[in-house]
């Protein structure tokens, strides 16, 4: 609908009609020329009067248009997007504001700061409202959080709502929170309707509206349906405050190879640097214990995404942090990862059994050098019970069966919480005495003796990629040959459960099976020379040292974990450590509790949001390494043009600044100026109509000029090549 | 005012002509013997050829040679040379009273040609007569070899003024019929006439074994229409009127104006008769004498 600012120049339409006067004028003034014959004058004319009627409607066209263009530029007219015309601008309106409260939002280059700017904005909105008008104000993060749900006229405690927030630490899911938005502006009837995203335009907040697979999944389990829309009569904007061409490097992950790390030997540190923007070469720094280990110039290269490798220090035994360090830049908040590492000196094995059955298995653990890695610790079966075995790395049950109810699930209690425990049978227990066993791969059906012509068998590894046998090297020469007088006959393979290693074609060796966190073996054969030569093997020594290693790489604690709202930290204890308390990096203090999940105990933290190391308030020891996810380091720019195509965005206004966004907001609730817009018509028409003039009377050549009459009146030339 | 040929041509312009000729391109028959060829055999130096000798002939034209080597009787024939007779015809239309700028009228112009002609043939020892026309003849003067003549041909010329309706075609027949005798017919007119009609009318005279010439008489501005203000043109004949803006008219009517000289021309080329584009932006007398020494040159 149109609107005049400077109605009165509207009265000069009238001068459209001068070009009509101007020709009916110049008719009246006609001079009168004598002429012989006006025959062939009337000839032309009746050739030429189709065209000549033609140019004369166009150029009156013209210029009549150009009149009425000149007077509409200066009327000032402008026009409103809504259909309710002048009234519309001074009528009741509820806005709904979405703030982006990502991680990416912390985003700082020079004067561009995307939070203040974000905020300042939302702030000049709820400013800009008139009284009777309402606003709603929700928080887009994973989820869509309500700081004002419902309309509201309390300005004030919009505003301080508002600047009370701060960019959060996580990502954001634009679409929920849009969505939440709009329906915040069902009950506003026939009021003006605007809902106003501020963000700072990285490409993956938008990804649910690009991608409605994740949000497909969400709205059917919500019953709810994914063909949603706004109501047409909501009037969309979006700030787009970040920058067009954002700079980030950050450590994404880090891994350490060792996954045990010894106590005085060195390790390996990998860690993979992410980019986003122009590619620019930085550095990185490995800081242990707050101070610096290492550095390495980071040169990205084709992808995204580089890889480099740090040597770890020896380091005492304890618990140590870690952190690769970027240098500054706009988006500081992922500049730092932190990890915790826990150096061990001796790792603790228990060995359970009678002295006798142990003979060779004690060896083996404990081979007599003067330094061993393994701490063995020796048992009798009943008294297993009395054991604390979550303090042992890795438990070998040596001809241990029966066991008493409290120590067998002592047992299945240590497996499912992250321990490892291996199972040599023995003449001392019989198929049912396992049958009390929850853990075990397969039930042990019978014993059998191995008749002497089928008593060599040859190993085979039938997952050699398991873990468990990451760097097995046997001796040189040597051949995984037994002879085999008796074996345990298993039963059907529990679910999961596995042949890690099979004996011949017909038996296994070693079973496996994951139980809770931690993993079962049982072997086939018993540890000494009764069942087999297994114990005499050149392989027996690395195998149990392997799976020692292996248990206690297996239940090692995590070196970082992500923000989450209830961090389970029971691994990070051998038993539940009472009443601590956790340090966060701001400072303030965060019990560990106990609650019962799935039928177990395990211990949480709330509140684990920030990045950094929290520390047990008893000893000041790092425990836990939390650092914020990496996908929202990943700055990619939104593309407007996709943005805009989007059915569920159509009609969307995009600015890149606080000043434009009003604007474009202004022009919604007043109008859009078209002011220039008439007078770059008046300037094409005005070059038409010279063009189309000019070429009307241009002057071509004369008859004469296309003959030649000598002076004796002879005539040469056809005058066919006439005009 | 003097009459004759003194109100039309300057002496200097008399003398120059004076020493030119017009002559005719076929056989013409005239009463007195002159430079031309005369259809009839008669009494002159220039043998025609031999034909039976038949009882009534005069016996002073047999040819006693020829008797002697064939013993047959032959008569000798010899050629006939007469004078010229020519026959100036005058359009004084309305249209011939154009005249745009500084040049004269159409009509003036065609006097004075028309005087210088007729000075030359008289000067030639030949004869001289007069067709003024408009709608119909309005003056017809004989043709005869005397200046006293030719003064009062020019007279009637000076004194009759262009200012009707124009039928050439028409006329021109009607001048084909008076003239019996084969002679040689200047043409002085514009043409705007239709153009059938026109080629018969020319046909008409080859018909009676005239020769013609025929000059096209007409204004630059009628040529080139170089008009540039909007005007309401005035027929001169008619009296019609017509608004036209020249500047966007202006491709055409060249179009049709290229067309009308392409009809005109083409009957003469037909017709063998000597068409010729007088332009009134030029010296009559010029004119006169470059046509003159053309067709002198040409007749050789």
């Amino acid at each position: 609908m149109w609107t005049f600012l400077n109605s009165a120049f509207l009265w000069a339409s009238a001068a459209a009609l001068l070009p009509l006067m101007l020709h009916l004028l110049q008719r009246r003034r006609t001079v009168r020329v004598p002429f012989s014959t006006l025959r062939f004058l009337k000839l032309a004319e009746k050739k030429s009067t189709s065209r000549i009627r033609l140019e004369n409607f166009l150029l009156w066209l013209l210029r009549t248009l150009l009149v009425l263009f000149l007077v509409l530029a200066f009327a000032g007219p402008v026009m409103r997007v809504t259909g309710l015309g002048h009234w519309a601008g001074a009528s009741r309106r509820d806005i709904a504001i979405v703030l982006d409260d990502s991680a990416s939002m912390h985003y700082e280059s020079g004067f561009l700061k995307v939070w203040p700017a974000a905020v300042e904005t939302a702030a000049a909105l709820i400013q800009g409202l008139n009284p009777g008008d309402r606003v709603t104000l929700f928080l887009a993060r994973e989820n869509a959080v309500p700081l004002i749900e419902q309309p509201s006229g309390d300005f004030e405690l919009a505003l301080s709502l508002l600047r009370a927030q701060e960019p959060g630490s996580g990502g954001a899911h634009l679409k929920a929170a849009f969505r939440a938005a709009c329906n915040s502006l069902k009950e506003s009837g026939s009021r003006e309707k605007e809902v106003y995203l501020l963000t700072d335009g990285q490409a993956l907040s938008w990804s649910d509206f690009k991608n409605p697979e994740t949000e497909t999944n969400k709205t059917a389990a919500a019953g709810g349906s994914d063909t949603w829309k706004p109501d047409p009569q909501i009037a969309l904007f979006t700030l787009l405050a970040g920058s067009e061409n954002p700079e980030n490097a950050y450590p994404v992950a880090l891994d350490i190879d060792p996954l045990l790390v010894r106590a005085g030997q060195p390790a390996k540190i990998k860690t993979t640097i992410g980019f986003s923007g122009p590619a620019r070469a930085t550095s990185a720094a490995l800081m242990v214990d707050d101070r610096e280990a290492a550095r390495r110039t980071v040169n990205p290269g084709e992808g995204a995404r580089q890889e480099i490798l740090f040597t770890l220090p020896p380091l005492d035994a304890g618990r140590h942090t870690l952190r690769i360090e970027l240098p500054p830049d706009p988006l500081m908040v992922d500049d730092v990862f932190h990890a915790v590492v826990v150096a061990h000196d001796q790792l603790p094995v228990l060995v359970a059994g009678r002295p006798q059955d142990l003979f060779f298995l004690g060896r083996a653990l404990n081979p007599g050098a003067s330094y061993s890695s393994l701490d063995v610790r020796t048992v009798q079966p009943d008294a297993l019970d009395a054991e604390h075995l979550a303090d042992f790395a890795c438990l070998f049950l040596c001809n241990a069966v029966p066991l008493s109810g409290q120590a067998l699930v002592a047992v299945e209690q240590y497996i499912r919480n992250g321990g490892v425990a291996v199972l040599f049978p023995g003449d001392r227990g019989a198929p049912a005495d396992y049958d009390a066993w929850s853990c075990l791969p397969a039930k042990p059906r019978a014993i059998r003796d191995q008749p002497p012509q089928d008593s060599t068998r040859l190993l085979r590894l039938l997952r050699p990629a398991d873990p468990l046998f990451a760097g097995l090297h046997l001796p040189p020469g040597s051949t995984p040959a037994l002879a085999v007088q008796r074996r345990l006959e298993f039963g059907p393979l529990e679910k999961e459960a596995e042949t890690t290693i099979g004996m011949g074609d017909d038996a296994p060796f070693l079973l496996s099976r994951p139980f809770g966190r931690g993993r079962m073996l049982v072997c086939s054969v018993s540890a000494d020379r009764a069942w087999s030569t297994l114990p005499l093997s050149p392989f027996f020594l690395p195998l149990v040292h392997r799976i020692a290693l292996y248990g206690t790489g297996v239940s090692v604690g995590r070196l970082y974990v992500f923000p989450a709202p209830l961090q389970d930290v029971t691994d990070l204890f051998n038993a539940f450590p009472g009443d601590l308390n956790l340090v966060s990096p701001s400072g303030s203090m965060l019990p560990i509790r106990r609650i019962q999940d799935d039928k177990r105990e395990v211990c949480v933290v709330e509140n684990i949001v920030h990045s950094g190391i929290y520390r047990l308030a008893s000893d000041n020891a790092p425990i836990l390494a939390v650092n914020l996810p990496r996908a929202e380091s990943d700055l990619t720019p939104l593309q407007p043009a996709d943005l805009t195509s989007l059915p569920a965005l159509s009609g969307l206004s995009l600015a890149r600044s606080r000043e434009a966004l009003l604007l474009k907001v202004k022009e919604h609730r007043i109008g859009t100026p078209l002011a220039e817009v008439f007078l770059w018509l008046a300037l094409l028409t005005s070059i038409l109509e010279s063009l189309l003039a000019a070429r009307s009377v241009r002057r071509t050549a004369r008859l004469s000029d296309h003959m030649t009459v000598e002076p004796s009146g002879r005539l040469r030339g056809s005058g066919a090549e006439a005009p | 005012m003097s009459r004759g040929i003194a109100s039309f041509l300057s002496p200097p312009e008399l003398q120059r002509l004076g020493r030119l000729a017009l002559q005719s391109r076929s056989i013409v028959e005239g009463n007195l013997a002159g430079r031309h060829r005369s259809p009839l055999k008669g009494a002159s130096s220039e043998f025609a050829d031999h034909r039976a000798y038949f009882p009534g002939d005069d016996p002073r034209h047999i040819d006693w040679k020829v008797l002697g080597r064939t013993e047959r009787y032959f008569i000798r024939r010899y050629e006939e040379e007469t004078n010229l007779r020519v026959y100036l015809v005058v359009d004084r239309s309305a249209s011939m009273g154009y005249g745009s700028g500084n040049t004269g009228s159409k009509y003036a112009f065609a006097c004075r040609l028309a005087a210088a002609i007729g000075y030359v043939v008289l000067k030639a020892k030949d004869s001289v007569g007069l067709f003024l026309y408009s709608d119909r003849v309005t003056a017809a003067l004989g043709a005869r070899n005397s200046f006293r003549h030719l003064d009062n041909l020019l007279g009637v010329l000076a004194d009759q003024k262009p200012g009707k309706a124009t039928a050439t075609a028409a006329t021109l027949h009607q001048v084909a019929e008076s003239v019996r005798k084969r002679a040689l017919i200047v043409i002085f007119s514009d043409l705007f006439d239709e153009g059938e009609a026109l080629r018969q009318a020319l046909a008409h005279f080859r018909k009676q074994r005239h020769d013609v010439i025929l000059f096209h008489v007409l204004d630059p501005a009628e040529i080139d229409f170089p008009f540039a203000k909007g005007a309401e043109f005035e027929d001169l004949e008619t009296g019609d009127r017509l608004p036209v803006d020249p500047r966007r008219l202006a491709d055409d009517y060249r179009r049709v104006f290229a067309g009308f000289l392409a009809d005109c021309r083409k009957p003469c080329t037909e017709l063998n008769i000597d068409y010729r584009l007088a332009r009134t932006d030029q010296s009559a007398e010029l004119f006169a004498r470059a046509y003159l020494e053309e067709r002198k040159r040409l007749s050789k």
